[in-house]
């Protein structure tokens, strides 16, 4: 067998809580660890960024939540925007951040595809906690687009439900399950209990699963370090107060930039359900549009393939520490993952633009598998073909 | 890996299996009886008997009269027709009231399968609960305005008359001066913007329309929203097309989409039900059925009664413009 450059998955979780030994700052159970120079890298900080957008996210929210009222969704919303003093910055802000936070989510963990960090120690579980920690940051940010009550956001939660009963979830869980789910997110689908549903979830269920489940990506992060470099006596940065300082930092600016975007560029709020209006409408937030659109796109129509198809996309990302058999780090020692990652990103992005412009279009099948096909072609072949170049190089050098 | 298995001696290891097989099945057991929290009592259980006869009104609570709504009426040459919508059988359930000149709407006995004018009135093409006014030759009829496919409503779903083709629907191929499948209809089609699904109103009850440059997602009808006149000609809705299908919001998973029977008992549940009127129940309402036109007493109508008696709702009939300004 090949020697591996990673380290073992380590599946014995209750080595969690001893104490570990030989660290150059002494020996701890839980607690911050030192880098090198390396782990100020800025690539390596991606998580520390969804992490302040999560408390900020919070904090935003928290402020808002005094605000609205699910008796009166709209008018509610439309009150914190006019009288709540800087309430249509704190909306926004607490919109934009939405928008960064899915953003950078996509970002690190793509990053981390990439880099090859989901292998060895807990890293699989880190990787697999992270990926639920992305389902649920989409589906709140879902549920926060729906509680104001717009036209477009009440579409989106009659398509949701009529979807859940017509696609496969419904087909294949039993009646009375299917009614279950849908009762925990609509109540009896009158008006108010609709949203006491929907705001409870927005607000305590999913925001209090991903602190928790955060939490846990995070202790598991100080606990296998960087995954990029090895601990070396004396090369160490002490967390206090280096660390800390460069974290606040980073979190100050990124928490800047939002603000100011906000101030500058205030959202407006789109017609609310139930008004009649010609022309053009508002269309789906853009992170929805990917995932409305792989539904749409996979050929068979919204309901039958598309959400078998989600499915195993969301399950293939959730193993790859799994799947991944690969030996060696770099991208290009990991061809294939490598080349699915591409193919990812292009797809989310294609998606994305395709849903924002076209959001209820179906094309045909042939243009659909054409650009599928044209997308594993020029994902796959550039990856083999570096792949060789570098190997050609190497023994060329050699 | 094979050493930490070791680690944990038998006798624990099968306790701990025994244990967490046993929390299991206590949690499955405790998520059962969790079950009534999670769904309240009301859900699934309908808000009235039957359907509810209800006046429809404008927004400042004056009954509507079928000149009222005549004013409306689309032609074959008509660019622009306001929407007009009325929230039946529930509150939240949009309908929209159509008005089109120069037809009178009969149901064909299935959506025909090419062409896209209205069916040849056969004398025993049934024109249910749709208003006929020979002397204007304007039929007046009410199409749910919940999207069979998956649901959106007005504005996503909206009556584009013969002479304005929405953008969205060019995108997969109809013209304004087409021929074939790209013709845009001479009444036009009610469109869904949400994923393109087409529904013709000049062919009644059965107006899936699927003779377009492409397939409408959705596959059943608009149900079609039974209406009837008093003796001063004020509108009133009635209940729904039986021989039709079901509002989709209230298909209840699964064998849920059946016509008939489902139409007239599973349909008024998830919801609030109109408000009631003021009013005193009219003595007598005309209707159609099947070619001619009934006169008789609400009583016969099957709608909602109490104690033996027909209790009057009211909804309000709303536009996007002109008097009847107003939110559904
Ligand atoms: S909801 Fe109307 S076409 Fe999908």
């Amino acid at each position: 067998m090949e020697k591996t450059e990673y380290e073992h998955n380590e599946y014995d979780l209750t080595k969690l809580i001893k104490e570990e030994k030989d660290l150059p700052e002494g020996s701890y159970k839980i607690g911050f660890k030192s880098v090198t120079t390396r782990g100020y890298r800025i690539d390596e900080w991606t998580g520390a960024w969804v992490a302040t957008a999560l408390i900020y996210q919070i904090v935003s929210g928290i402020i808002l939540f005094y605000y609205y009222s699910q008796v009166n969704p709209y008018a509610s919303t439309l009150y914190m925007i006019d009288n709540v003093p800087f309430g249509h910055i704190i909306l926004t802000s607490h919109l934009y951040m939405a928008y960064a936070m899915i953003a950078l989510v996509y970002f690190h963990m793509m990053r981390q595809w990439f880099v090859g960090s989901y292998k060895g120690k807990w890293r699989w579980l880190q990787w697999t906690l992270g990926v639920i920690l992305f389902l649920l940051t989409i589906l709140t940010a879902i549920l926060g687009y729906m509680l104001a009550n717009t036209a477009i956001a009440m579409a989106a939660l009659h398509i949701g439900i009529l979807f859940m009963q017509r696609s496969v979830i419904g087909r294949i869980l039993p009646g009375a399950l299917i009614n279950w789910v849908e009762a925990i997110l609509v109540g009896n689908y009158t008006t108010t209990a609709t949203f006491s549903h929907l705001l409870a979830f927005h607000v305590a269920i999913f925001t209090v699963l991903m602190l928790g489940i955060f939490a846990v990506h995070f202790i598991l992060f100080e606990r296998s370090g960087l995954a990029s470099e090895k601990a070396e006596k004396g090369k160490m940065i002490p967390w206090f107060p280096t660390n800390l300082l460069y974290a606040t930092f980073s979190a100050i600016i990124l928490v800047g930039v939002i603000i100011i975007l906000s101030a500058v560029f205030p959202q407006k709020l789109t017609l609310a359900y139930g008004s009649l209006e010609y022309g053009t409408f508002p269309v789906p937030d853009w992170y929805i549009t990917p995932l409305y659109k792989l539904m749409d796109v996979a050929g068979y129509g919204l309901g039958t393939g598309g959400v078998p198809l989600v499915i195993g996309v969301v399950i293939f990302i959730f193993l790859i520490p799994f799947i991944d058999k690969y030996h060696k780090k770099g991208a290009l020692e990991r061809p294939w993952i490598t080349a699915f990652g591409i193919y990812f990103v292009m797809g989310i992005a294609v998606m994305t633009i395709w849903g924002y412009s076209q959001p209820g279009l179906t094309q045909t099948r042939l243009l659909t598998e054409y650009m599928w096909w044209t997308m594993t072609l020029v994902t796959f072949l550039p990856v083999y073909a570096m792949r060789f170049a570098k190997k050609d190089g190497e023994e060329i050098a050699n | 890996m094979d050493k930490s298995k070791n680690n944990i001696p038998e006798p624990e290891r099968r306790a701990f299996l025994k244990g967490a097989g046993l929390s299991v099945a206590a949690l499955m057991v405790g998520g059962l009886s969790l079950e009534r929290y999670a769904v309240p009592k009301d859900r699934s259980v309908p808000v009235m008997d039957n359907f509810p006869l209800a006046i429809l009104e404008d927004p400042s609570g004056t009954p509507i009269t079928v000149s009222d709504v005549e004013k409306y009426a689309a032609s074959t040459t008509t660019k622009t027709s306001p929407i007009l919508v009325f929230n039946y059988p529930l509150q939240d359930e949009p309908t929209f009231l159509l008005a089109l000149k120069g037809v009178k709407i009969t149901t064909p006995k299935t959506s025909p399968s090419s062409g896209f004018g209205a069916v040849s009135a056969g004398s025993n093409a049934p024109m249910d609960g749709i208003i006929y006014d020979s002397t204007h030759n304007i039929s007046i009829i009410a199409l749910s305005g919940i999207c069979q496919h998956l649901g959106c409503v007005p504005p996503f779903l909206d009556y584009h008359p013969g002479q304005n083709v929405p953008f969205e629907s060019e995108l997969i191929g109809y013209k304004l001066n087409g021929t074939g499948a790209t013709k845009w209809p001479d009444y036009g089609l009610i469109y869904c913007k949400c994923h393109g699904s087409q529904f013709n109103p000049v062919w009644g009850g059965r107006n899936l329309y699927n003779n377009g440059p492409a397939a409408s997602p959705a596959n059943h009808s608009l149900p079609q929203i039974l209406l009837a006149t008093d003796s001063s000609n004020h509108i009133y809705a009635y209940g729904i097309n039986s021989s039709n299908a079901v509002i989709r919001t209230h298909l209840k998973y699964p064998g849920g989409e059946t016509y008939g029977s489902q139409v007239k008992s599973e349909d008024l549940t998830g919801g609030t039900s109109v408000v009631k009127s003021s009013r005193s129940t009219p003595t007598t309402l005309t209707y159609f059925k099947g070619t001619s036109p009934i006169s008789s007493g609400p009583s016969t109508l099957g709608v909602n009664q109490v104690s033996n008696s027909v209790v009057l709702y009211k909804t309000t009939v709303v536009s996007n413009s002109g008097p009847w300004k107003g939110t559904f």
